[in-house]
């Protein structure tokens, strides 16, 4: 049987959706199944934003029961923010009507990946509405004049 | 396409309703909301969509198990609920059967609650509402309460295809959207959404406990609002940031 030559466009077409997969791939694996707490070490993980204009980059986390005052805000390395807070209160399953389970939290815990290059050094954080709000300048690479 | 969901009535529905929609999206909005209406108005469940576009989950409570996605009814008001995150691949033919539904019920009017992004939502005490509607009956009935009017604009998700559906089928429909986190469940826009409504339907859901109970709703609903901002980036919610290019 004579196979049909493939044409320009039919090459275009598998390629793209090539593409697609790989997208739909990378898609899938940013969010893995797993719970949002830890009883091993009494943490919640709070749900986070991260949203890139053009001078910085602006990360925001909500942080429901906690106290302003304790919240840290930390540069683990160049591209890690990590977000620390002390419940106000201990907060447990029961509270959610879940009895099949048992444990208690008194922490937020989380690690926000920066997805450019952001000056740590001159980070500034606020916290309202029990919404952290952490601004870092991005890092200029270059000028044009 | 609304053939592969299914509205299976288990009670009577009051005849010509008011349906009112509370679908995840936008910081939960239409989902608190909703579900706050449901237990201060006592709603009774009639009915439960049943689709295998949805996934394999029933919800427990005290120990029975019950469909995710329920209406339930009081007087002449059905309001619908989701307890899940809807698919995006679900969110076409969810919408269309509602419409259906509604159509077949005919439903004197039909409200979508929702939210609308705010980048700067932490700035804002007191979030407003904005409306759509789907043709002049229920324009009218936005500018007879004084809801502001989202002139242009894209919207995006059910309440969106709920409304384009309602329009095709001439049903008097309205959007009540929301100032509202995108990703962060918002009590407080769902208080602002349930304070229009109450002037639209003349009903008086008191909103103080849902704002007294806040902070609860946010720790308890963020897997859910987790697992529905996964389904708007697939909707490319995003898109709402946007203004349309053409006037047509």
């Amino acid at each position: 049987m004579k196979m049909r030559r493939r044409s320009i466009l039919d090459i275009i077409g598998e390629y793209m959706e090539e593409l697609e997969r790989v997208a739909d791939q990378m898609f899938e694996a940013r969010f893995i199944e797993q719970p949002s707490w830890d009883t091993a070490s009494a943490t919640l993980e709070p749900l986070t934003n991260v949203f890139i204009s053009a001078k910085e980059v602006i990360i925001t986390a909500d942080l429901p029961c906690v106290d302003v005052k304790a919240i840290t805000v930390k540069a683990l390395k160049r591209d890690i923010i990590e977000i620390k807070a002390k419940t106000q209160r201990t907060i447990s399953f029961d509270e959610f009507g879940i009895i099949h389970r048992k444990g208690k939290f008194s922490n937020f815990y989380v690690q926000v990946a920066v997805p450019v290059p952001v000056n740590t050094t001159k980070m500034k954080t606020l916290c309202k509405h029990g919404i952290l709000e952490v601004r870092i300048p991005r890092k200029l690479g270059y000028s044009v004049q | 396409m609304a053939s592969i969901i299914k509205i299976t009535e288990k009670k009577a529905v009051p005849k010509e309703p008011v349906i009112i929609t509370g679908l995840p999206d936008v910081g939960l909005v239409g989902v608190i909301a909703a579900s706050e209406m449901v237990s201060y108005l006592k709603m009774e469940e009639i009915a439960k969509v049943e689709s295998g576009l949805l996934p394999p989950i029933v919800v427990l409570h005290e120990g029975l198990p019950y469909a995710p996605v329920r209406f339930f009814s009081h007087d002449n008001l059905v309001t619908l609920v989701s307890e899940i995150a809807l698919p995006s691949l679900a969110v076409i033919p969810i919408s269309d059967a509602i419409v259906n539904w509604a159509y077949a019920k005919k439903a004197k009017l039909v409200i979508s609650i929702g939210g609308i992004a705010e980048p700067n939502r932490q700035d804002i005490e007191k979030p407003k509402v904005f409306g759509a509607a789907s043709n002049k009956t229920s324009l009218q009935i936005l500018e007879d309460h004084g809801i502001k009017i989202l002139g242009e604009g894209y919207l995006v998700g059910a309440y969106a295809l709920i409304l384009r559906n309602c329009a095709e089928k001439n049903i008097p429909s309205i959007s009540l959207l929301a100032q509202s986190f995108y990703n962060y469940p918002d009590p407080e826009a769902a208080a602002a959404a349930l304070t229009e409504l109450n002037k639209i339907l003349g009903t008086n859901i008191d909103t103080s406990e849902l704002l007294k109970k806040g902070e609860n709703i946010r720790l308890k609903a963020r897997d859910i609002m987790k697992r529905t901002q996964i389904e708007m980036e697939r909707m490319r919610k995003s898109q709402e940031y946007g203004a349309p290019p053409l006037y047509v």
